[in-house]
């Protein structure tokens, strides 16, 4: 049900002229998924730094929520870019995208990652002034940093493999596969 | 912009390769904007 | 404009790491490409908070000597692993690469970047910044950025040519 209305979709997005313009130009598309691609120097870049900071790998002398507090305009800005790329991507190629596993599976990831960041950020907002000082953040901020940074490394992998077709609909995939990838029967 | 001392001898060569890096970096970009641009005019006119 | 001959890419290709790269697409994809990706953040993360604070951009009131040394350690480990996983992936496709306009390019700019890194800029910032002219930490910290930003670039445009 929801895959055929996730294609259905799709469909319709793949037959705008802009959807076309985009995939079949010349540069176009290259340009944006190359941006997409570097600007992980600047939103993970920044990201990392402060979930190192938090496990005590690096500055462990400067206060970690200084360290997130200075780093977090340029990670932002860093993540609308992202962002704005990735719609563009999907939006040019959005039938392919949305029936890859590999992109539902960065997605979850993805939603995994701004769940954790939120509840990361409050908690350590609550107890802000208490150990900023440490080189170690509490243990269980150390844990949040470790999941962003596991939940991200699975981001950029399942985001490398959308390009490789080896579970793609076509293949005539196994039950549960088939369904996860959203495949519809024709 | 006036220097209180006189420039060390890294900062003279950090300087030195921060230009070449700078002016070759310069270069090759924008040749190869010229080459998109030269491609473009041939395919869409 | 080729910094080593064909046979030695002609070689590559049938090295153990050609034949793991060629016939495993999926460890090729995870530990070569998405790895390589994974360490281009790192390394890339630890050159932009170094030069940005350089340029007085982030991290205002953080000694500009503690930043640049500790990012300078995170950059050493992430050139570590993007060279190894560089290598990795190259091994399988070594041929087609020797005549890659756009590697070439990246090979100059890694070659480049390395040794603006090892023998200008971390000698250059090691020691007390106060004693340096704010302009020479400025040119570095531009030079830095483009070169790293070139690296990447023409890397990812070996995909597309």
């Amino acid at each position: 049900m929801i895959n055929e209305l996730l294609l259905q979709f799709a469909e319709w997005l793949y037959a705008t002229g802009w959807s076309r313009a985009i995939e079949e130009s010349f540069y176009l598309y290259n340009w944006i998924e190359t941006t997409h691609v570097l600007t992980v120097m600047l939103s993970l870049g920044m990201l990392i730094f402060i979930d190192l900071r938090m496990l005590g790998f690096v500055m462990p002398t400067v206060s970690a929520v200084k360290i997130a507090q200075r780093l977090n305009i340029a990670m932002m800005v860093g993540f609308a870019i992202m962002f704005v790329s990735g719609l563009l991507l999907f939006y040019a190629k959005p039938v392919y995208t949305i029936q890859s596993i590999w992109f539902r599976i960065k997605m979850l990831l993805l939603l995994g990652a701004f769940v954790n960041a939120v509840i990361f950020h409050k908690r350590m907002m609550a107890s802000a002034g208490t150990w900023d000082n440490e080189p170690k953040a509490p243990r269980h901020l150390q844990v949040g940093a470790a999941l962003s940074l596991g939940l991200w490394a699975g981001v950029v992998t399942t985001g490398r493999l959308i390009a490789y077709d080896w579970y793609s609909c076509y293949r005539d995939l196994p039950g549960l596969l088939s369904w996860a990838a959203g495949c519809v029967a024709e | 912009m006036s220097d209180s001392k006189p420039l060390s001898k890294v900062e003279k060569i950090a300087i030195a390769s921060s230009a070449l890096i700078i002016g070759v970096g310069i270069i090759y970009w924008f040749s190869q904007v010229m080459n998109v641009i030269e491609l473009l005019e041939m395919a869409y006119g | 404009m080729e910094l080593l001959p064909l046979s030695f890419f002609e070689w590559a290709e049938t090295s153990f790491l050609g034949y793991i790269g060629k016939n495993y697409g999926g460890i090729y994809a995870t530990f070569g490409q998405s790895l390589h990706l994974i360490s281009l953040a790192v390394l890339g993360g630890s050159v932009l908070v170094s030069d940005l604070r350089l340029l007085g951009v982030l991290l205002k009131d953080v000694p500009s000597e503690v930043v640049a040394d500790q990012a300078h350690k995170v950059f050493r480990i992430a050139l570590i692993f993007i060279i190894a996983t560089g290598v990795f992936m190259a091994a399988a496709i070594a041929q087609k690469l020797f005549y890659n306009a756009a590697f070439w390019a990246k090979m100059y700019a890694l070659i480049a970047g390395i040794l603006f890194v090892f023998l200008v800029r971390r000698p250059l910032l090691k020691g007390d910044h106060s004693q340096l002219n704010p302009l020479t930490v400025k040119l570095v910290a531009v030079a830095s950025i483009l070169v790293w930003i070139s690296v990447a670039a023409t890397g990812r445009w070996i995909g597309f040519s």
